[in-house]
């Protein structure tokens, strides 16, 4: 797969709702990282979401647990990824892939809007490319924000 | 259920056998009538000393429903809670979170005040020959005080001192702020919710252990995933004589994790020793101070600031940020299901009115009389919330008289 179509694979398993498999696009070292406000250190200031490859493991493993409140019933998503722009990354084969985000989600009787820009890190993998670093700057994330636990 | 005034009763909102009236959740009356009771004369919490160093430094938050400025003196120091509103026509003056500033100059006309309140400056000042300026400063708060580094002001200009006020609870507050080797830092931003729910939903909830098990079960299969066994949290809950609620006083109410001194959660939700309750709208749980703001009977903002320690490592420090959004924050995978089941839920229940009477009675036949006036009961036992809605009742009631 190009770098393009990682990204656009990987909406799709979100809307499909087939975590697993969105899952196994990541690295074992990966990072998803959904900064909170100007989002400038995560050492020092705290996130919406700053996950290693364990804890996007827990959220897929409590999505599916059938006791996840705050998805049940599950939000449904369309993410819309544009301005993809792929440039070299530091290592040998990496790419650094841009894009705007754009996730309609709906639950509850009610349509949120979610959009931002994005930032891939994609590292070879065998004949293909894994995910190693995925960063979501929501434009709303330093406002009150109410249920955001599906996956963006 | 309500007086000739039209005004409902409080006394008629709570029964002596632990009922409360549902409305206490919806009435936009009875939210008018709290903003009298509870946010215009008691001590209101509005920031720690870690977020106001420098003179010169300050936060915007709310008092009850009414916007304020916090502000450290450019000149003397002194900590000063100022109503965020132009005197001339209205307009809010400083619109950053937090900042350093000698001045706050209002937009719309230009008027200028020193971060002290005064009012410095009126652009084109010969059509007011007659302005009496010193009158025309931002309104001051009448009284700021701190205790062990939480910053804390009232509308009234008389009353009970602030440590009077905390009473049993000033104890907690103090093992708070010496978390840290060197004490604690409110440096790494706030989680900021919002939900469609009224406010006292999320004080219940923060101390409520019966729900633990229930709302949290996606949770605790997820702390079961990684730590290849059932956590003890539920065990301890309905079993642990160590883990107790306690009422103690003016409204204030605790859920200690065996002795305050040396007690832990596991570390699987912060570090904090105990669940507490500061009447009427702060919180700390987890390893997080909780400011709640009403907003509306049926609106809530609710921000949470992990409590950094200050003489600790940044590893040890950005491992307090991880353990705390893994449970809080929007995407958290705790605090959103209270979201969903203790305030969505609940609000959708509530417009159920036929029979509008809910139960807060669990472990009242249990409760047992504590140290200095304290109420003690065990750990899923509604003894903070009835603490709570004690407190309330009577500032409601003196409040109607």
């Amino acid at each position: 797969m190009t770098a393009e179509e990682i990204l656009y694979r990987e909406a799709a398993l979100l809307d499909a709702g087939r975590f697993d498999e969105w899952l196994e696009l990541f690295t074992d070292d990966a990072v998803y990282w959904i900064p909170q406000g100007e989002g400038g250190d995560p050492e020092h200031e705290v996130s919406i979401v700053y996950d290693d490859r364990r804890r996007m493991h827990e959220r897929v493993l409590r999505l599916g647990s059938g006791f996840a409140y705050s998805q049940d019933p599950p939000s449904r998503t369309c993410h819309l990824v544009g301005n993809v722009l792929v440039e070299p990354g530091e290592g040998e084969g990496e790419l650094r892939v841009g894009s705007k985000l754009i996730v309609a989600e709906v639950r509850r009787n009610a349509q949120n809007l979610f959009a931002g820009a994005v930032e891939h890190v994609l590292v070879p993998d065998g004949e293909g490319l894994r995910i190693r670093r995925k960063v979501v700057r929501l434009v709303n994330s330093d406002i009150p924000l109410g249920n955001v636990t599906f996956l963006i | 259920m309500t007086t000739t005034t039209g005004t409902p009763s409080p006394a008629d909102l709570i029964t002596d056998d632990w009922r409360l009236h549902g409305s206490i959740y919806t009435s936009p009356a009875i939210f008018a009538a709290e903003q009298e009771a509870l946010f215009h004369g008691p001590w209101l919490y509005v920031a720690h000393e870690s977020e106001l160093r420098e003179d010169g430094d300050y936060k915007t938050t709310y008092a009850g429903t009414q916007p304020v400025i916090v502000v450290r003196g450019a000149d003397d120091g002194e900590i000063r809670v100022l109503l965020n509103r132009c005197r001339h026509r209205g307009s809010a003056v400083c619109h950053d979170e937090r900042g350093n500033a000698n001045y706050f100059r209002c937009p719309y006309h230009g008027w200028t005040y020193k971060n002290s309140g005064e009012l410095r400056g009126i652009t084109y000042d010969d059509a007011y020959p007659e302005l009496d300026r010193d009158q025309l400063g931002l309104v001051r708060l009448p009284r700021v005080e701190s205790f062990a580094g939480f910053v804390f002001a009232s509308f009234a200009a008389a009353g009970p001192s602030l440590e009077e006020y905390l009473g049993n609870a000033g104890r907690y507050l103090r093992i708070v702020s010496e978390q840290g080797p060197d004490g604690i830092r409110l440096s790494a931003g706030s989680h900021k919710l919002a939900y469609r729910g009224n406010w006292k939903l999320q004080v219940e909830n923060t101390i409520d252990n019966y729900h633990f098990g229930f709302v949290h079960r996606s949770f605790l299969d997820v702390l079961a995933d990684r730590i290849g066994e059932a956590p003890p949290i539920m065990q301890n809950v309905l079993k642990n004589p160590e883990w107790r609620t306690i009422d103690l006083g003016n409204g204030h109410s605790v859920h200690e994790f065996g002795d305050p001194e040396t007690g832990n959660n596991q570390g699987q939700l912060g570090d904090l020793p105990f669940n507490l309750i500061i009447f009427p709208n702060l919180c700390f749980v987890g390893a997080q101070l909780r400011h709640i703001l009403p907003k509306a009977a049926d609106a809530t903002e609710v921000r949470l600031y992990p409590i950094l320690h200050e003489g600790d490592s940044d590893a040890d420090n950005a491992a307090i940020l991880r353990a705390h959004e893994g449970f809080y924050g929007p995407a958290g995978m705790g605090g959103a299901d209270d979201i969903e089941v203790a305030f969505d839920r609940v609000g959708d229940g509530l417009k159920a009115v036929e029979e509008d009477w809910l139960v807060m009675s669990r472990g009242l036949h249990r409760e047992q009389p504590g140290e200095n006036g304290t109420v003690v009961g065990r750990a899923s036992d509604e003894v903070p919330q009835r603490a709570f809605y004690r407190q309330w009742r009577r500032l409601m009631a003196e409040e109607a008289a």
